[in-house]
């Protein structure tokens, strides 16, 4: 009897087990990074801008917070935020948050991102994540995609810029209004939203 | 004996709701291959309503946006799109009652994505393959409303594709990007396959590879 109830058991977790596994599959493909967690924290990284020259985030990181972007030369979502994106950098440069865009893209070559940046008049830091390293360890997956850190590298927002691609219909400024709660010490009231966007080209 | 009655009625139920599925099937191949908006085509319109008649109103939303075909009077012949906005998306996710029960295949694309453009081939001939093996099959396009009758059914035209076509019409994208899968963050392309049931069994964020699509649909329409 107790030898025919361990053997149930031990059947009854063995299925448990594969019906787990299964479920993982199908929730997760392999070849997707983790997805970022909000209140983790963002180790130091150092990546080259167009020119080659190596910028640490400590570096470039700002005194009470530090937005990441990645973006693209030739996403057409990214491009549309271009304006905002360069907006957003120059509106927050003295509350003492930074902007920085990396570009993750295989397909993106630093001297595109050079010249799109130049001809799209974005003068905040761009960095190149050769290989996806720094989008692996966030999960980023699209374009354009942020990533808000406070004072101490604490991911506490991540997700789109605003609600639409057109200007004109934006009717939430989800990343505006979380840098402003961590400006005014309050909760962020969203901590993750999302928009559709162009895939990041990861390296092979 | 008893059982056996049971079994032999069980299986004319059966036979009867395929042959009725390929009734569906033949209008639907009618009138992809008599060209679009000919008389030959409103008479099968008019044949399938008939057919959704005769099943009692049990066919669902999604038996309707589904099972026609994309038809329109553009020289260009190009298909025709609908927009779909997001009591549309809840319904074309609900689970669909027996017998229009079927497996659904949804691609997000839009037209100034370039990989999605690269899979399209691959995608028509994956509807060509299996849409007369029971399979639902949406194409959604993310492109701005003001496409619906320009860059969307011009590119959809190109590609020779008859997949049921729609344009996404929403203020906000978030609650159907949530709606159709929690863990996607938005990203074009994507596609989603639902088993009958409802349930996601495969999922890709980027280009598909055909042969892991094809396999899944193979496993899908088995069970």
């Amino acid at each position: 009897m107790k030898r025919s109830y361990t053997f149930a058991l031990t059947l009854a977790l063995a299925l448990s087990l594969v019906a787990f596994g299964s479920l993982w599959r199908t929730a997760r493909a392999a070849d997707e990074p983790a997805p970022a967690i909000i209140g983790m924290m963002i180790e130091d990284f150092t990546l080259p801008d167009p020119n080659g020259q190596a910028h640490t985030l400590a570096s470039l990181k700002g005194k009470h917070g530090t937005v990441l972007i990645f973006i693209a030369t030739r996403c057409p979502v990214s491009n549309g935020y271009n304006e905002r994106m360069e907006k957003l950098a120059q509106d927050y440069a003295a509350h003492g948050v930074s902007v920085i865009g990396i570009n993750a893209n295989s397909t993106e070559p630093a001297s595109e991102v050079k010249s799109h940046a130049a001809e799209k008049h974005l003068t905040f830091a761009i960095l190149k994540d050769n290989g996806n390293k720094i989008a692996d360890r966030l999960g980023a997956a699209h374009t354009p995609e942020a990533f808000l850190l406070d004072a101490s590298n604490k991911l506490v927002y991540h997700g789109r810029i605003d609600n639409s691609l057109n200007p004109a219909n934006v009717s939430a400024n989800d990343l505006r209004d979380a840098i402003d709660a961590i400006l005014a010490g309050k909760p962020i009231a969203k901590t993750e939203a999302k928009a559709f966007g162009c895939s990041i080209k990861r390296a092979e | 004996m008893m059982l056996r009655r049971i079994l032999l009625a069980l299986v004319c139920c059966t036979l009867g709701a395929t042959l009725l599925d390929r009734y569906d099937v033949s209008t639907v191949a009618v009138r992809a291959a008599d060209g679009i908006g000919s008389d030959k085509t409103r008479t099968a319109q008019k044949r399938k309503s008939r057919t959704a008649k005769k099943r009692g109103g049990r066919t669902t939303l999604v038996a309707t946006l589904l099972g026609e075909p994309p038809i329109s009077s553009s020289p260009l012949h190009a298909p025709s799109v609908k927009l779909l906005d997001a009591a549309g998306i809840k319904q074309l996710l609900a689970p669909v009652a027996p017998p229009n029960d079927r497996p659904l295949l949804i691609n997000f694309w839009a037209t100034w994505c370039e990989p999605c453009r690269e899979e399209f081939p691959d995608l028509v001939r994956i509807y060509n393959d299996y849409n007369s093996r029971g399979l639902y099959f949406a194409s959604i396009s993310i492109d701005d409303p003001s496409e619906l009758k320009t860059g969307v059914p011009k590119f959809l035209s190109e590609m020779h594709s008859q997949i049921p076509a729609f344009l996404l019409n929403v203020t906000d994208s978030e609650p159907v990007i949530n709606s159709v899968d929690p863990d996607w963050g938005g990203e074009l392309p994507a596609t989603f396959l639902f088993d009958k049931h409802g349930q996601v069994v495969f999922k890709h964020k980027g280009r598909i590879n055909p042969t892991e699509l094809r396999a899944a649909l193979d496993k899908v329409l088995s069970e």
